[in-house]
C-alpha cells in the first residue's frame, strides 16, 4: 500500500468518476500512473493475501508497460509468491518470463517457464499456452 | 501506519506524478 497513492471513490460522493473511469461494479480496484494511464484493474472482494497479490500484479503491469523488465519480473514473481498455486500465480509466471525474454531475447526463459507451468499449473489456461514451449526449440517468438 | 485516503481522483493522479508513484483507485459502494 505504501507504494500507492490511495483514492477512495464512493458511488454516493462521486458517481461521475464511475462513468469517467468505466467502473461498472464495486469494489473495483484500479491502478494508474501519474499520467492517469490505467495499467490494471480487478473487481470483487478478496482475502488480504489475494488482494496484495493483485496489487503486486498491477505494479508489475505498470512496470511492464514502461518496459522496466527487471522491475516487472520482480513484481510478477512477488504476486505469484503471495498467491501460489492459483490462476493468478500461473499468469504472473507467464508475464515474468515474457519480461525476462524482452530483456534478454533468450527463448530459454520461455521454455523454462513452459516446463514449470506444465508441471505446477497443469489445469490452467496458462498450461495450454505453455504447450508450445514443451519441446526444446519449438518456441515461436 | 494509518493510510490517508484521498477522495479526488485527479488529486491522486497529481500526487502520483509528483511522488513517482502509482495511484490506486478504490471504487466503492460500501456504507460508512
Amino acid at each position: 500500500m505504501q507504494n500507492f497513492i490511495p483514492v477512495k471513490i464512493h458511488i454516493k460522493e462521486n458517481g461521475p468518476a464511475f462513468k469517467r473511469f468505466e467502473a461498472q461494479w464495486t469494489p473495483t480496484i484500479m491502478i494508474l500512473d501519474g499520467e492517469g494511464k490505467e495499467h490494471f484493474r480487478f473487481e470483487g472482494f478478496l482475502p488480504t493475501p489475494n488482494f496484495l497479490a493483485e496489487l503486486d500484479f498491477g505494479r508489475a503491469r505498470a512496470a511492464f508497460h514502461k518496459k522496466q523488465w527487471d522491475d516487472a519480473t520482480r513484481e510478477f514473481n512477488s504476486a505469484a509468491a503471495r498467491d501460489p498455486k492459483t490462476e493468478l500465480a500461473a499468469e504472473a509466471g507467464y508475464w515474468a518470463a515474457v519480461a525476462q525474454y524482452q530483456r534478454t531475447h533468450d527463448a530459454a526463459t520461455l521454455r523454462a517457464w513452459g516446463k514449470k507451468t506444465l508441471a505446477e499449473y497443469p489445469n490452467t489456461t496458462w498450461a495450454k499456452r505453455a504447450m508450445v514451449y514443451e519441446s526444446e526449440g519449438t518456441a515461436k517468438t | 501506519m494509518a493510510v490517508t485516503w484521498l477522495r479526488n481522483p485527479d488529486e491522486g493522479i497529481a500526487q502520483a506524478k509528483a511522488n513517482g508513484k502509482l495511484v490506486m483507485f478504490d471504487f466503492s459502494a460500501a456504507p460508512g
